[in-house]
């Protein structure tokens, strides 16, 4: 009688591997996808409207949010982030991700922060004061809260005047 | 050529486990049930693989617990499938949910924003109608409706979202017993 003990736990051991990997690797899959579905270069600016049906790119968008998004790539420059929070009558934040789509930080304008804000994002994080980054790429978002057409006015005014400028890696 | 055979339909196999133990969100030991809704007070993201991998697929870019905690819900009170073909009212009040900001959101059974003519997608603290008391009732079904009412698609399931951004710290530290807002068939 043929044994098949040897090819049952061989099968086991692939499938175990196997879904343990696409498990652990999800994350950065998505966020890959994500990247190249935004058709934007990296380290600029995605300024989104107001979300609506339309939108099919990310699930469960927040309709009360206006984003702005960046993915980033710090590998070899650092990136400075400029822009103003709303202020504490309408919330906003500024969230930055890892390539794995975690969030590693974020700031919201209820922290007691500055309105005006220059971040210098970087991998290697050798300047005082600036966030380093987990992972060479991620993304970080800017979320407006948008309940009327008052606060509508002004996050687009935010969104304007959210910037990212290239920096030598320091 | 059976080996190739043998190794491709293990890694196929391991690849429809994967699938399954992502998609069975609704059994994670990590979130917990209050009423309708499914939840964590903290997501242990980054430490926890078949969590986050679950959060980025069904939440991607969600914000950490401190920030923002999320609550799904795609059952009704008999636990029950959301759908269509029924018209549901949330009743509630805004001192159970005491937040800097909070919404409830209606989306398809394919997770986005279901399509209307109103762009109604969602009631939060700003625009919910209530009493005196603070007592809110939100009706969801297709036909249009007066009041505070969210959109169901046609004739399909769909979920709900209930968003707290920075909320009481009590609150949210209490949040698998605290009263949430109940969802309900309409009587009416």
């Amino acid at each position: 009688m043929k044994n098949y003990t040897k090819p049952v736990l061989l099968f086991g051991l692939i499938v175990f591997i196997t879904q343990y990997l696409f498990v652990s690797f999800v994350p950065n899959i998505v966020f890959t996808l994500a990247k190249y579905r935004s058709g934007k270069p990296l380290n600029t600016v995605i300024q989104a409207p107001k979300t609506d049906a339309k939108l099919r790119r990310v699930v469960l968008p927040n309709p009360d949010f206006i984003y702005n998004a960046c993915f980033y790539d710090v590998s070899k420059n650092d990136l400075l982030i400029s822009g103003e929070f709303a202020d504490t009558t309408q919330y906003s934040s500024l969230a930055f991700y890892a390539d794995n789509v975690q969030p590693f930080y974020v700031m919201n304008n209820l922290q007691g922060f500055k309105k005006k804000y220059a971040i210098r994002l970087s991998s290697v994080g050798r300047v005082n004061g600036c966030i380093k980054t987990p992972t060479p790429q991620g993304a970080l978002l800017m979320r407006v809260l948008v309940t009327d057409s008052v606060q509508l006015a002004k996050a687009k005014r935010l969104q304007q005047i959210f910037t990212t400028t290239i920096l030598p890696q320091n | 050529m059976k080996k190739i055979l043998f190794i491709l339909i293990a890694v196929v196999a391991g690849l429809s486990v994967a699938v399954f133990r992502i998609a069975n969100i609704e059994n994670s030991p990590v979130f917990f049930n209050n009423g309708n809704w499914l939840g964590c007070k903290s997501l242990p993201l980054g430490k926890d693989n078949l969590l986050t991998a679950q959060v980025t697929v069904f939440a991607l870019f969600a914000l950490s617990s401190e920030e923002a905690i999320y609550l799904f819900a795609k059952r009704d009170d008999k636990k029950e499938l959301l759908h269509s073909d029924n018209e549901y009212v949330i009743q509630g009040n805004i001192h159970q949910l005491p937040a800097k900001y909070w919404s409830i959101t209606a989306y398809g059974n394919d997770l986005y924003l279901i399509p209307n003519e109103e762009n109604r997608y969602s009631v939060n603290n700003s625009n919910v109608k209530k009493d005196s008391a603070g007592n809110f009732s939100v009706t969801v079904s297709h036909a249009k409706h007066a009041g505070n009412w969210l959109h169901s698609p046609d004739h399909n399931r769909f979920n709900l979202v209930l968003r707290i951004y920075k909320g009481d710290k009590n609150f949210i530290a209490q949040l698998d017993s605290v009263s949430l807002p109940e969802i309900k068939i309409s009587t009416k």
